[in-house]
């Protein structure tokens, strides 16, 4: 086992794997290609009959070109990486960008021979569409390249020395020139050539990519050059995808079969149109026959931002109460808590949700059993119906709550007093507070359900009387118990996690101050496991959002769950999915938002 | 006799230290015979009282239906035992944690027990609701007929139920054995690779294998051949203790290095079971004449003639074996794509970033379910001409894709966290000895970040196993789904719908608390500390 013969074998190992490559390349380049072609074809196909388009899937060579040329310049840009570097340096001159200048150069212009060049639709068209990116894909590979024929007769006459000075123009005006002539006369090509493009682009696109290959691998050049090297490989690579994409996007939007058109039509006017279906939405409940799909789907945003506050609210006092109990010195209640937590972290979501449901069906009674706590609480298996206080009242309760914990802090602003005397006198204040807000929302025109059998025989029409109560339906319930109870666990761990990270030190030294179990959670606990909580909690309660979109298995009119009858009901499945992605991105954003503010807050101070 | 006296002490102190774990320090703390004393008083009160409710229970339910005396004896004496420690619990709070405490700013003296022990009593209670309720279930008002009538259909889908049980269809079995042979073979390599103490393998398996046995052994019901199965999981089980006993002692005997290629042989191995699964159910084409020339040969020929035959297309796969094929999907697929994205979003070249950075954040953006949707319907529209056979691109199909594309955007941000985290002096000692930026990346970055992921990887890989559950909601016949439906399509049992979803619930829980567990002890064996708690996915 000599060096030579070691040698011997890398090499034939990355022959092999050079010809594993270009075996892949070829016909990963084919697959891609081919379709393209024919989309390109029957898109530049024009069959006017009587003034009126028969090809539905006929675009102007205008829009066609230049939606396909413009996608693939992105693309070309990104890969050049010359703008952004050109920018940032102090010395601008137009040589640094002057491929991005040239391929933009060149891209018009083939637009415009698109346009007044009569190409034919079946060979010349996708030439030129698909022949120009691999054009401007080969101005990267033959950037740097020299000319050895131009090198050889250097010395002859002044053109040839600017020539070889500048090999990029000359490459750049050789190639492209070699490209016209053909389109121009693709009828005159070779057969080989014009019968199956495919073949003759990928054949193409593999010689460029053995060229780059060579160069890299040679390792020649300086990290720079290297870099566009490899861009220039990585854009070769996904040159054919990217085709594709372009072309196969550009061929759904003006499909000829009908169904599939609709599916890809970009507009949302349909939006603007009487909605066809009932949801049960509280905040603002949309009114059936008349109202337009926006305001049911804005209802249904409400309908979902309130379950999501509602759960992002009680599975964090949940989750904090089971990962403090989890590391309390009672065997039994760190045991129980373990076991909440091991039971419901691996639980899948759609699975609890679903058993939440038919298991509270089975365990609430009967509506017409007229099951009630005192007759202000009605609760049956179709849901729970609380008594509704006056709106006036409400609003004073409200208004004392913020004016007691606005008071609160104008007291605290010289800093909070942590004695148990001011916490006892804290808490009784508080709680006298919330006593005097429940008795003024109980006493006064409260509306309680009001049971009523508009046929005593039968229990099919007895119901509570619309307005007289405060509906929560069942599935709101399950909903939000499933949710709670999933991202209570997660939560958990992470308060657990967070609290056992801080020094051991810390806590005893609080206790050995003589603080109480309140102070020292407040003063010393609290603001050190808040700072690495707040991030993980930020992504937890992200799922919360994303994850109340599984309210289609409880049947809770959610965004989702309406914008999936209407894609039902509609067909148009693109628009509504983009306004589906936009929503939740919105809404992810706003927590993510608002929690950086939180986070902000609490590192303020550098520990 | 002194013998006698320390058993009795030392089982008095353990008693006492177990009171403690639950009530708090007691008053006499420092007298131990009054405290043990105490204790065997309160130990006896508590007996007799639940002896009271036990009796109590039993009579009060009535035998019938579907409710054996045997049935009536295991609830009551569940219950009990709970009343046992919620009475014993209650009675030693009040005997021997009570004091006068002030309250009221001191001008009012009230008895209290103190927070430990008041914790105590609300877990006892909560616990005896649960004991309660969770026996109830198992025994008493459920009957779980339906899950036993329903057994292969459930693992299966009913296609395969049909073509492996029924006698009129040509028998499937062929393609599923292997599988579990191999799987099992794996497990047990892996653990005897790894240092797991032969007692705690030992325990797990033991407890897997009585599991496996009496779900699959139970006769109630069944709609297969019971002693063929039952000798088929004991040939997996003895081949699964072979291959344990092999790698551990050949991990014992040899250098560590080797014991590490073992190790990534058998992580391999399992990535080609993944993919052995979906060839043997539904051979491509070459497959299918690779095995046909062989047989021509007179090698193996019944079972080369086998594979010849007609695959199982992916429309006719059902249960559970599409949750796992899907998940696995997730995870291998998911993890190459994973890697090349986190590469991409790290490097310096815009071709990569910007293309990259948009695929994960516009994945990331929706719930999982939406992409399922996206998946089923609007990506045959953009990925159809690539299929020579527009068929071949069906619903399970679809799903794996689609899985593989979440999963690898969530490992992405995994990974890239780690990528961040891996010292640059690693990246600038290769750089020097020479190797390829390629080289640098897959054998000094990656390894070095996912050693340091490992667990978030875990998490993520189990938050795809549970979100396998969603595609019952695109009509794809999985476990859950033909658990919800069970209930509807066998007229004897009509109104059972609740105990095939608990079954569910059970099954999938089992496998995610078993991949935790993994990730537990994988972090323990890497030696790193687990901070904050909470996971990325």
């Amino acid at each position: 086992m000599n060096i030579k013969s070691l040698q011997n074998r890398a090499n034939i190992f990355s022959s092999v794997k050079v010809l594993l490559a270009v075996v892949v390349l070829w016909a990963y380049n084919n697959k891609m290609l081919s379709p393209s072609i024919e989309a390109v074809s029957s898109m530049s196909r024009s069959f006017v009959v009587g003034g009126v388009q028969q090809n539905p899937a006929y675009y102007d060579p205008y829009s066609l070109s230049s939606a396909i040329i413009f996608f693939f310049l992105i693309f070309m840009t990104l890969a050049r990486n010359e703008i952004a570097p050109a920018i940032r340096s102090k010395n601008f001159n137009i040589n640094s960008i002057s491929l991005t200048l040239s391929s933009l150069i060149i891209s018009i212009l083939v637009i415009a021979l698109s346009i007044f060049g009569d190409f034919s639709p079946a060979k010349g068209m996708p030439f030129l569409l698909i022949g120009a990116p691999i054009i401007l894909a080969s101005l990267l590979v033959l950037d740097d390249s020299e000319i050895l024929p131009v090198k050889r007769l250097s010395g002859l006459h002044p053109l040839v020395d600017w020539a070889e000075g500048n090999p990029g123009i000359i490459n750049t005006v050789i190639i492209f020139s070699a490209f016209l002539g053909m389109a121009f006369n693709i009828s005159f090509v070779p057969p080989i050539i014009s019968s199956d493009l495919s073949s003759f682009f990928s054949f193409i696109l593999i010689i460029m990519a053995l060229y780059v290959y060579y160069q890299i691998s040679s390792e020649a050049g300086n990290p720079l050059t290297h870099d566009q090297r490899s861009s220039t490989m990585v854009l070769i690579i996904g040159l054919p995808l990217i085709i594709y994409i372009s072309t196969r996007i550009l061929f759904l939007l003006h499909n000829p079969d009908s169904v599939t058109r609709e599916r890809w039509d970009l507009s949302w006017s349909f939006m603007d149109m009487k909605n066809t279906f009932e949801i049960n939405a509280w905040p603002l409940q949309p009114d059936f026959p008349e109202d337009t799909r926006w305001q049911f789907l804005f209802s249904a945003i409400l309908n979902s931002a309130r379950a999501t506050l509602l759960s992002i609210v009680l599975c964090t006092i949940l989750g904090v109460i089971i990962g403090v109990t989890r590391l309390s010195s009672n065997k039994l209640a760190s045991g129980l808590a373990t076991v909440y937590v091991e039971v419901f972290r691996n639980m899948p979501l759609a699975v609890l949700l679903f058993l939440v449901m038919l298991q509270l069906g089975e365990t609430l009674p009967l509506f017409s059993e007229e099951a009630n706590i005192a007759g202000w609480i009605y609760y049956s298996n179709q849901g729970l119906h609380l008594p509704r206080p006056e709106t006036l009242r409400i609003i004073i309760a409200l208004a004392i709550v913020f004016s007691l914990w606005a008071w609160g802090r104008y007291r605290d602003r010289d800093g909070i007093d942590d004695s148990s005397e001011a916490l006892a006198r804290k808490s009784l204040i508080w709680s006298m507070a919330l006593v005097a807000c429940l008795g003024i929302l109980l006493t006064g025109d409260m509306s309680l359900p009001n049971y009523v059998k508009t046929n005593p025989n039968i229990p099919g029409t007895w119901t509570i009387e619309e307005g007289s109560s405060f509906e929560v339906t069942k599935a709101f319930m399950a909903l939000i118990i499933g949710l709670t109870l999933f991202t209570a666990s997660v939560v958990a761990e992470i308060v657990r996690g967070s609290i056992q990270a801080l020094p051991r030190g810390q806590v005893e030294a609080a206790v050995s101050l003589g603080l109480s179990p309140y102070q020292r959670l407040r003063l010393v606990i609290l603001p050190q496991a808040l700072r690495s909580m707040i991030p993980l909690l930020n992504s937890q309660y992200m799922n919360v959002w994303k994850n109340s979109s599984l309210a289609i298995i409880v049947a809770y009119s959610d965004i989702f769950y309406v914008i999936f009858v209407m894609m039902n009901n509609v067909g148009k499945l693109i628009p509504l999915f983009l306004l589906l992605l936009v929503i939740y991105q919105a809404g992810s954003l706003l927590i993510s938002g608002i929690m950086n503010f939180y986070n902000a807050r609490v590192t303020r101070v550098k520990i | 006799m002194s013998q006698d006296t320390s058993f009795f002490e030392s089982s008095m102190r353990r008693i006492l230290e177990l009171e403690r774990g639950v009530a708090g320090r007691s008053r006499w703390d420092s007298d131990i015979k009054a405290d043990s004393s105490l204790s065997l008083l309160c130990i006896l009160i508590s007996g007799l009282f639940s002896v009271s409710v036990l009796l109590n229970t039993e009579s009060s339910i009535d035998v019938g239906g579907e409710v054996t005396s045997g049935d009536i004896w295991i609830y009551s004496t569940a219950v009990a035992l709970s009343w046992l420690v919620a009475s014993w619990i209650i009675l030693i709070s009040v005997v021997k944690r009570t004091r006068m405490a002030p309250a009221f700013n001191g001008r009012i003296r009230l008895p209290w027990f103190g927070s430990t022990a008041l914790l105590g009593i609300l877990s006892s209670f909560i616990m005896l609701f649960l004991v309660e309720w969770i026996f109830d279930i198992l025994v008493i008002s459920m009957r779980w007929d339906i899950v036993w009538a329903n057994r292969v259909s459930v693992m299966l889908g009913p296609n395969l139920t049909e073509a492996m049980t029924q006698d009129y269809l040509v028998s499937e079995n062929w393609r599923i054995w292997p599988i579990i042979f191999l799987v099992w073979a794996i497990a047990g390599a892996a653990y005897g690779a790894s240092n797991t103490s032969v007692r705690s393998f030992l325990i797990g398996f033991g407890l897997v294998t009585v599991v496996v046995f009496l779900f699959a052994g139970n006769p109630l019901e069944a709609n297969y051949n019971i002693d063929r199965v039952l000798f088929r999981f004991s040939l997996a089980t003895a081949l699964s203790l072979a291959c344990f006993v092999a790698m551990r002692a050949y991990s014992k005997r040899v250098e560590e290095y080797k014991v590490n290629r073992a190790k990534r042989n058998i992580g391999l191995t399992a990535v080609a079971t993944f993919f052995l699964t979906i060839i043997l159910l539904d051979p491509p084409e070459f497959v299918k004449d690779i095995a046909g020339f062989l047989a021509g040969f007179g090698i193996l020929e019944s079972q080369l003639e086998l594979i010849t035959r007609e695959g199982v297309p992916p429309a006719r796969w059902g249960g559970l074996l599409i949750n796992l094929i899907v998940a696995a999907a997730g995870c291998v697929l998911g993890f190459a794509i994973g890697v090349v994205l986190a590469f991409s979003r790290q490097s310096n070249l815009p071709i990569l970033k910007w293309p990259g950075i948009a695929v994960i954040e516009i994945v990331r953006s929706g719930p999982l379910i939406c992409w399922l949707y996206f998946a089923m319907y609007l990506l045959p529209d953009v990925a159809d001409p690539l299929f020579t056979n527009p068929e071949d691109f069906d619903n399970i199909v679809r799903m794996m894709a689609i899985f593989s594309l979440f999963g690898g955007c969530y490992i992405a941000e995994v990974i890239r966290g780690g990528l961040q985290a891996v010292d640059s002096g690693q990246k600038e000692a290769a750089l020097a000895l020479g190797l390829s930026p390629m080289q640098i990346k897959l054998q000094v970055e990656l390894p070095n970040a996912v050693r340091t992921t490992l667990p978030s990887i875990v998490s993520v890989f189990i938050g795809l196993w549970k979100d396998t559950t969603l595609l019952f909601i695109i009509e794809i016949i999985d476990f859950f789904r033909i658990a919800k439906t069970m209930a509807n399509t066998d007229l004897r049992f009509l109104g059972d719908f609740l105990e095939p979803v608990y079954f569910t619930a059970l099954v999938f829980w089992v496998f995610a608390f078993y991949l935790s567990r993994v990730s537990m002890n994988v972090e323990k064996g890497l030696g790193l500390v687990k901070e904050g708690g909470g996971d990325v996915a």
